[in-house]
């Protein structure tokens, strides 16, 4: 390779990475969040560890988790996480129950959750939505976590249910449902077996969570995430230009690629004459 | 969305005064905010917060009323803002002061807490200039209505064109306290007078 066709290599990296780099808004980033849930009806309380491959100091234990328990959310940087239960108690260089691998994306939500019996106890990864349901709807889904009732129907009361056959130890996914306040009522081949008042808000995500309640079906109500009441239209209007001659920062960052460019090429120039020389 | 004091639970001797007080406070109120698309929080909210107290045993809603951000020497009080009748979100009329969205949750509570400034007026800065290249990390603190102080880190900055506006990123559900700032940046349409695109920033709580 020439002189100067090792400048005219370098010159063409650094165009492709000017022309390449994404716009700011192009990739999401922020937060990833996670939770943690123990949804094994015989499994006695358990450490929660959440463990961050990336940077150690991520790192957390949530202990004594009983069943039924959901934890808060809690943002974490994006990136890999092991999650391991071990029984409440124990050293934490035992070896764990159950163990997984979540890979946390930013902007995403994600409910780790013990499920099954305690003889064949898995940890599932949930997707929790994160977007805005449709307007006059909020999205709900259903998770059966109740083994006496190991297959459910779910529904507004007296209507047709909006999640059918949901299984003991899975979830449904999202349903768009009617805001407002009424009944949401459980069934198990054809039989009613719990009924929970429920209020659902605008913009907001929930999870309907069936758990063993001294024999009985019990239905909750989380709340798993939530919007803006009001939803404006579009764009800000926040600047009137009188900073626009010195231009932004970051206009400036542009401004000074573009000459490090020209320098490069008016280099690359003056080595390719000299090659033909 | 105004801080009307709720109806009294219990109808009680001082019920009638309290309800002409309440009245005449709540037209001052009105007056305020036909006054200006951002009440200046120190009148308004100190003579409705009194009210509220006295006379009506419903809390009031809480609001964010001060916005501290030290990496951009950052110290202002923060008025309210609204849609307007096409629903678009208004920004506060002084650029040297930012709005937060009464629409939205107040700070620290669940969900996308959203406040807005002018990156700068036509003569100069506005508050939230230098806001597109705020540091991750950068720590961001909201004064509530109710006192509690509400500290968030940024943990991402974007911009996005106008006419692209990511609506359910910025106003969608989200599982905890959020922080969205919003000014304008990138290129500045000197016809139109309007930069065409919209800076934002994400902020969290600071770690339990």
């Amino acid at each position: 390779m020439t002189g100067a066709r090792r400048v005219y290599a370098v010159l063409l990296t650094l165009a492709a990475l000017v022309l390449s780099a994404p716009p700011a808004g192009a990739a999401p980033g922020g937060a990833a969040y996670l939770r943690l849930a123990h949804l094994s009806p015989d499994t006695p309380a358990a450490d929660v560890y959440v463990a961050s491959v990336g940077d150690p100091a991520q790192s957390f234990v949530l202990p004594g988790v009983g069943y039924g328990a959901v934890s808060p959310y809690r943002p974490v940087p994006p990136g890999a996480y092991v999650v391991s239960m071990r029984a409440a108690g124990a050293a934490e260089s035992s070896p764990p129950v159950v163990s997984t691998t979540v890979d946390a994306a930013a902007g995403n939500a994600y409910t780790v959750a013990g499920t099954g019996l305690s003889a064949e106890l898995g940890l599932s990864v949930l997707d929790d939505r994160l977007d805005m349901p449709a307007a006059g709807r909020a999205s709900v889904r259903v998770i059966n976590a109740a083994v006496s009732a190991p297959v459910v129907d779910c529904g507004r009361a007296g209507q047709e249910p909006w999640a059918r056959d949901v299984a003991f130890g899975t979830s449904t996914g999202y349903a768009d449902v009617p805001l407002g306040t009424w009944d949401l009522e459980v069934t198990a081949a054809g039989r009613t077996v719990a009924t929970l008042p429920v209020t659902l808000d605008t913009n907001s995500v929930y999870s309907v969570l069936l758990v063993d309640r001294g024999g009985a079906v019990a239905a909750e109500l989380h709340r798993d995430s939530s919007g803006t009441a009001e939803v404006p239209r579009g764009g800000v209007e926040t600047g009137l230009g009188g900073t626009a001659g010195v231009g932004p920062p970051h206009l400036a960052g542009f401004v000074a690629a573009l000459s490090v460019l020209g320098v490069l090429v008016a280099v690359a120039v003056r080595a390719d004459s000299r090659a033909r020389r | 969305m105004l801080w009307w004091p709720g109806p009294p639970r219990r109808r009680r001797a001082g019920a009638t005064v309290g309800l002409a007080v309440a009245a005449v406070v709540g037209l001052a109120g009105l007056t305020l905010l036909l006054l200006s698309t951002v009440r200046p929080p120190a009148a308004g909210v100190a003579a409705l917060g009194t009210v509220s107290v006295a006379e009506v045993p419903e809390p009031a809603p809480v609001a964010a009323t001060a916005l501290r951000i030290p990496d951009l020497g950052v110290d202002v009080q923060l008025g309210e803002i609204d849609v307007d009748a096409a629903g678009v979100l208004v920004p506060p009329a002084d650029p040297a002061v930012a709005g937060w969205f009464a629409g939205s949750p107040a700070p620290g509570d669940p969900g996308p807490s959203v406040i807005v400034g002018h990156v700068d007026s036509r003569a100069g800065p506005g508050v939230f200039f230098g806001l597109a290249d705020i540091d991750l990390g950068a720590p961001v603190e909201v004064r509530r209505s109710d006192g509690r102080v509400a500290t968030f880190r940024v943990v991402d900055v974007y911009d996005v064109p106008k006419d692209e506006f990511p609506t359910g990123r910025v106003y969608g559900p989200v599982p905890g306290p959020e922080l969205r700032l919003i000014t304008c940046g990138g290129e500045f349409d000197a016809d139109a007078r309007r930069y065409l695109r919209n800076v934002v920033v994400t902020a969290v709580p600071v770690s339990p």
